[in-house]
C-alpha cells in the first residue's frame, strides 16, 4: 500500500489501527507467556510436593514401626541381657533406652510436622510456618 | 631515454594521484545522484566519528560498542576509503526474461565496453554518461534479439558493488544475511539471569508496556510518510535493543518494495543502528528526568519485598516453555528469541560451561566488534547526510521516551493496585538495555533513599523488555515483513 497516495484521514486510521493491534498483539503474548511462567510453577510446586509426600510418608509409616517395635522390645527385655546387668548400670541402660524412644517420637513429631506443611490448606501452603514449642498432652 | 624515463616517472605519478582520496573521494554514482554534501559530508562525518569515539572513551558510553561504531564511521568516511574498505560500486544490466546478465561493471568500464564517452568532470556529465550508456546497451540488446529474449523492455538496470569487493563488503555478509544479531543474542541469553522474572513473572507485563513506544512511533513514521517497512524499522528503535534493531531493519529492508521515504529509496540500517545504540549509551541521560517527572517522592521511596529464590529446574524449563510458546504463536520472532534462550540453557543447564563460556566472551566479545565495525562503515556520508536520518534519530528519541514512559505508567498502575507493593521505577528498566535501565532505576531509587535496592526488582522488568523487544519485532515482521 503507498501511503502517501493516502489522505490524512485514512493515514491517520490506518497508522493507529496498525499500532493499537501491534501493542495488544505483544500484550496478549506476554500476557500468555505470564500464565505459563505460573503454570510450570504450580506444575514444579505440585511435582515437588508430591514427591516430598511420599517421602515423608514413607519415613513416617517406618518411623511408627520403629517405634512400636521398641515399645516390644522395651516390654519384654531377654532373659540373658536380664541376667548380665549388674545393679550398677541398670539405671545407665534405662535412661539410654528412653533417649532412643524420645528420638523416634521427636521423628514421628517430624514426619507428621511435614506432612502438615507440604499438605496445605484450602490451596494456602503452611511451608511459611514456625514451629515454636510442641506440648505433650 | 632521459624523456622515457621522465615519461614513465610521470605515469607513475598520475596512477599514484589518481589512486589518493584526494583525487577520487567519493564513488561516481553518489555524485552522480546529486547527494549534498558528498565530499564535504565526510569529513563532517568524520569530525562526528571524532566526537563518538570521545564520547566513548572519557564518557565511557558503552564504549564496547561505540567505539567499534565511531571508529568505522570514521574509517570509511577517510575519502577515498570506500571503494577499498566495500569495493568498486558500479551496474549490472540483466535480462528479465532469461536472468542473464548483458554487461556489468564499472561506470567507466561499461562506457569502455559499449563505445560511449566517459566524462566525470561533474554529476551531470556523468549523469550523460550513464544515459548513453543505458541507450548504447538497448541498441546492442536490439541488435541482438535472438540471444537476448526478454527485449529491450525487459532489461533490469541496478547498482552495487561489482568488482575488487574488499573485506568490509563479505564482513557486512554477517548483517546483509542476518547472522550476526541471532548470535549475539546467543551471547546474551549466555549471560542473562532470567531468575527475578521468573520470581515475580508479573513483571514481563513492564516489558510489554515499555513497548509501547515501539507503536506509538510506528504511527508516526507512517504518518510523517515512511513505508510501513521503514515505519516498522524506525519504530523498534523504541525497544532500546540494538541487535533487534538490525535485524527488523535488514529484514524489512529485505522485505521492501517501492519507495522507503518521499520517493527515494535509502538504506536506513545506519541511522536506526546509529540511534539504536546511541540511545542504549544514553539510558543513564534519558531516563531518569521521564522517571522524576511521572511517578512522585512517595512512590520511589517504596521498598520491594525480597524476592523468592528460584530453583535450577525451574530455570531450565523456562527457556524451553519461551521458545516453545512465541515459536508457536509468533514464528517470526524465532532466530531472536531461540538463540537468546539457547544461550541461557547453555548456562542454567550447567553442563555445557565451555560452550556457555564461549557465548558469552568470545562469540559475543567477535560479534560485537564485526557488528559495530560494520554499523559504523554504514554511516557513509553520501548515504548518512539526510534529511530522513535526522527524522529517525528525531522518531526513535521520541520511541525511547515513550517506551520509558509506558513502563513507568504500568508500574505505577501495579503499584496502586498491589497498595504500593511494587516501586514504579522498576517499570522503566522494561526497555531493553540491560542491565543499563535496571541499573539507572536502581540509582534514581537509591537517590530518595540510599538504602533502597531495586536492582534485583528492576532486573526482571529489564529482561522482559529484551524478551518483549524481540516479540514486538516479531509482531511487526508478521504484519509487515
Amino acid at each position: 500500500m503507498l501511503l502517501n497516495a493516502l489522505s490524512t484521514a485514512e493515514k491517520f486510521s490506518t497508522g493507529g489501527t496498525t499500532a493499537i493491534v501491534g501493542i495488544l498483539m505483544t500484550f496478549i503474548m506476554l500476557t500468555l507467556l505470564i500464565g505459563c511462567v505460573f503454570l510450570m510453577n504450580y506444575i514444579i510446586k505440585k511435582s515437588k510436593n508430591v514427591v516430598l509426600m511420599n517421602k515423608i510418608i514413607k519415613n513416617f509409616k517406618v518411623r511408627i514401626q520403629k517405634l512400636k517395635d521398641n515399645k516390644v522390645k522395651k516390654s519384654e527385655p531377654s532373659s540373658e541381657v536380664t541376667e548380665s546387668i549388674s545393679s550398677d548400670n541398670i539405671e545407665e541402660k534405662e535412661e539410654k533406652a528412653k533417649i532412643v524412644i524420645d528420638n523416634d517420637t521427636l521423628d514421628a513429631i517430624n514426619s507428621a510436622v511435614d506432612m502438615y506443611m507440604v499438605q496445605g490448606e484450602n490451596g494456602i501452603s503452611h511451608n511459611d510456618y514456625t514451629i515454636k514449642h510442641i506440648k505433650k498432652i | 631515454m632521459f624523456s622515457l624515463i621522465l615519461t614513465n616517472i610521470g605515469d607513475a605519478f598520475s596512477k599514484l594521484w589518481q589512486s589518493t582520496g584526494i583525487a577520487d573521494p567519493v564513488p561516481e554514482y553518489y555524485i552522480m545522484n546529486n547527494y549534498a554534501l558528498s565530499v564535504w559530508g565526510l569529513f563532517i562525518m568524520m569530525l562526528i566519528a571524532c566526537f563518538l569515539v570521545y564520547l566513548a572513551i572519557v564518557k565511557k558510553f558503552e564504549p564496547n560498542l561505540l567505539l567499534a561504531i565511531a571508529f568505522g564511521m570514521f574509517l570509511v568516511n577517510v575519502p577515498g576509503a570506500y571503494k577499498i574498505l566495500y569495493g568498486t560500486i558500479g551496474y549490472t544490466f540483466t535480462d528479465g526474461a532469461t536472468n542473464t546478465i548483458i554487461a556489468s561493471g564499472s561506470l567507466e568500464e561499461l562506457c569502455k565496453t559499449f563505445s560511449v564517452l566517459y566524462d566525470p568532470s561533474s554529476a551531470a556529465t556523468l549523469n550523460a554518461s550513464l544515459n548513453n550508456l543505458v541507450n548504447a546497451v538497448n541498441t546492442h540488446v536490439s541488435s541482438n534479439q535472438g540471444f537476448f529474449l526478454g527485449g529491450v523492455d525487459n532489461i533490469i538496470m541496478t547498482h552495487g558493488i561489482v568488482a575488487d569487493k574488499g573485506l568490509f563488503y563479505y564482513l557486512y555478509k554477517g548483517v546483509d544475511w542476518v547472522i550476526f544479531p541471532p548470535l549475539i543474542f546467543l551471547g546474551i541469553g549466555a549471560m542473562t539471569d532470567f531468575g527475578p522474572l521468573i520470581a515475580n513473572p508479573r513483571s514481563l507485563l513492564l516489558g510489554a508496556a515499555a513497548q509501547i513506544g515501539i507503536f506509538i512511533t510506528l504511527f508516526g513514521a507512517l504518518f510523517l510518510g515512511f513505508n510501513e517497512q521503514a515505519s516498522a524499522a524506525i519504530a523498534i528503535i523504541g525497544g532500546a535493543d540494538g541487535p533487534t534493531a538490525i535485524y527488523l531493519t535488514q529484514k524489512m529492508a529485505n522485505t521492501a518494495v517501492g519507495t522507503m521515504y518521499q520517493g527515494q529509496i535509502m538504506d536506513l540500517l545506519p541511522a536506526i543502528a546509529i540511534a539504536a545504540y546511541s540511545y542504549m549509551a544514553l539510558v543513564p541521560v534519558i531516563q531518569p528526568p521521564i522517571m522524576k517527572l511521572l511517578t512522585t517522592k512517595k512512590e520511589r521511596l517504596i521498598r520491594m519485598e525480597q524476592l523468592r529464590p528460584v530453583s535450577k529446574k525451574e530455570k531450565i524449563i523456562f527457556p524451553i516453555i519461551v521458545t516453545g510458546v512465541v515459536g508457536l504463536i509468533l514464528p517470526a520472532a524465532i532466530p531472536l528469541l531461540g538463540m537468546l534462550m539457547l544461550g541461557n540453557l547453555f548456562k542454567e543447564s550447567g553442563v555445557v560451561p565451555r560452550l556457555s563460556n564461549a557465548a558469552q566472551n568470545e562469540l559475543l566479545n567477535v560479534v560485537t566488534i564485526f557488528l559495530g565495525l560494520v554499523v559504523g562503515t554504514k554511516a557513509f556520508a553520501p548515504v548518512f547526510l539526510s534529511s530522513s536520518t535526522l527524522s529517525i534519530v528525531l522518531l526513535g528519541v521520541i520511541a525511547f521516551s515513550f517506551g520509558t514512559a509506558g513502563g513507568l505508567l504500568l508500574g505505577k498502575l501495579m503499584c496502586k493496585m498491589t497498595h504500593g507493593k511494587i516501586n514504579p521505577l522498576i517499570g522503566a528498566a522494561g526497555v531493553s538495555a540491560v542491565p543499563m535501565a535496571a541499573r539507572v532505576a536502581q540509582d534514581v531509587g537509591r537517590k530518595e533513599d540510599p538504602d533502597n535496592y531495586l536492582l534485583m526488582h528492576a532486573m526482571g522488568p529489564n529482561v522482559a523488555g529484551v524478551i518483549g523487544s524481540a516479540v514486538a519485532a516479531g509482531v511487526l515482521l508478521s504484519m509487515f515483513g
